[in-house]
């Protein structure tokens, strides 16, 4: 594939229509209508983990009197606190980089929408390209996870209901 | 005034954005595929939850050995709907996007792209009501965590 910088023949696209920049006016604010709320989502999970890792209590964790499921019995679910904060630490850090993408999609189609510039619309489609493949690798990692911990889980698992049993 | 008239050309997409929108497409239509085998495994647990209701509600009647009975059929029967609901969703989705990812990389036809981003609008709306609910019951929830924990109800 040549250089992406390098500017070849513009003859071959098609036309930036009247019709193509109504469907980026459609969209983009919904683009940037879910970039923001992402960043909720992400600032919300990131103070709630460092919330549980000061105060000592995840306040998530809506079995304080224990699961009644049979294996475990009316046990307290056990779920280090620690493990639940930096988890929710991770996965708002880990939301921020599709919501940035997201927010700056939408922005810069906007932008576009507003000044016909190009750099804009280049910069916005950069954003898509970086959204998707974000999502992708970290589709694959989740993927990858679950099926190798999978059998570690289910060991563990088996193993607590021998040690309770 | 006539000999300082300026043509503007009209913008045409450029091999930049172009390229990015190439790049796009086969991780769209990835996850897309993703989301179709996401779609099949919640179809397989609500069927799996609806057998559990039918065989629930045959044996409810009977106890177990510790004294107890099985829960309630309408448990397992809510579990089915949510699955096959999200399931639906899902798909719906996941079809959307793929439609778009697989438009938005022919940059030579003007009707592609809008049908690609008529698509993708379409899948916005459904992702930003979906985020929007889960946002609102995630607040709800800490906030409840709030008053739960620390108002003395409960022991920690």
């Amino acid at each position: 594939m040549s250089d992406i910088n390098e500017i070849g023949s513009n003859q071959e696209h098609t036309l930036i229509t009247t019709a193509i920049v109504t469907s980026f006016k459609s969209s983009y604010p919904l683009l940037r209508f879910i970039g923001i709320l992402s960043f909720v989502c992400c600032g919300i999970n990131i103070l709630l983990g460092i919330g549980t890792l000061i105060s000592g209590v995840y306040i998530l964790d809506m079995f304080d009197h224990g699961t009644n499921i049979g294996v475990l019995g009316n046990e307290p679910a056990y779920t280090p606190v620690w493990l639940s904060g930096i988890s929710s630490i991770i996965g708002g850090v880990i939301y921020f980089f599709p919501a940035l993408f997201v927010y700056n999609f939408g922005t810069k189609l906007r932008d576009f929408s507003q000044t016909n510039s190009m750099p804009s619309l280049n910069l916005a489609f950069k954003n898509n390209k970086s959204l998707w493949k974000f999502v992708g690798i970290l589709c694959i990692i989740s993927t990858a996870g679950m099926i190798l911990l999978l059998p570690v889980f289910v060991v563990l698992f088996l193993a607590i209901s021998a040690i309770k049993g | 005034m006539p000999g300082n008239e300026t043509t503007v050309e009209p913008l045409r997409f450029t091999d930049v954005t172009a390229a990015y929108m190439k790049q796009a497409s086969p991780w769209i239509r990835f996850v897309c595929i993703l989301s179709f085998i996401l779609f099949g495994l919640g179809i397989l647990g609500g069927l799996f939850s609806l057998l559990l209701a039918g065989a629930i509600e045959t044996f409810s009647s009977i106890p177990l050995p510790s004294g107890e009975f099985l829960p309630s059929k309408w448990i397992f029967l809510s579990m089915a709907a949510v699955y096959l609901i999200v399931s639906g969703i899902c798909l719906w989705a996941a079809i959307l996007l793929y439609s778009y990812g697989s438009k938005i990389r022919n940059t030579h036809s003007e009707d592609d792209i809008v049908l690609a981003f008529k698509n993708f609008r379409k899948f916005l709306v459904i992702i930003g009501v979906s985020e929007s609910i889960f946002t609102a019951a995630f607040i709800i929830l800490v906030l409840i965590g709030f008053i739960q924990k620390f108002s003395g109800a409960v022991n920690v």
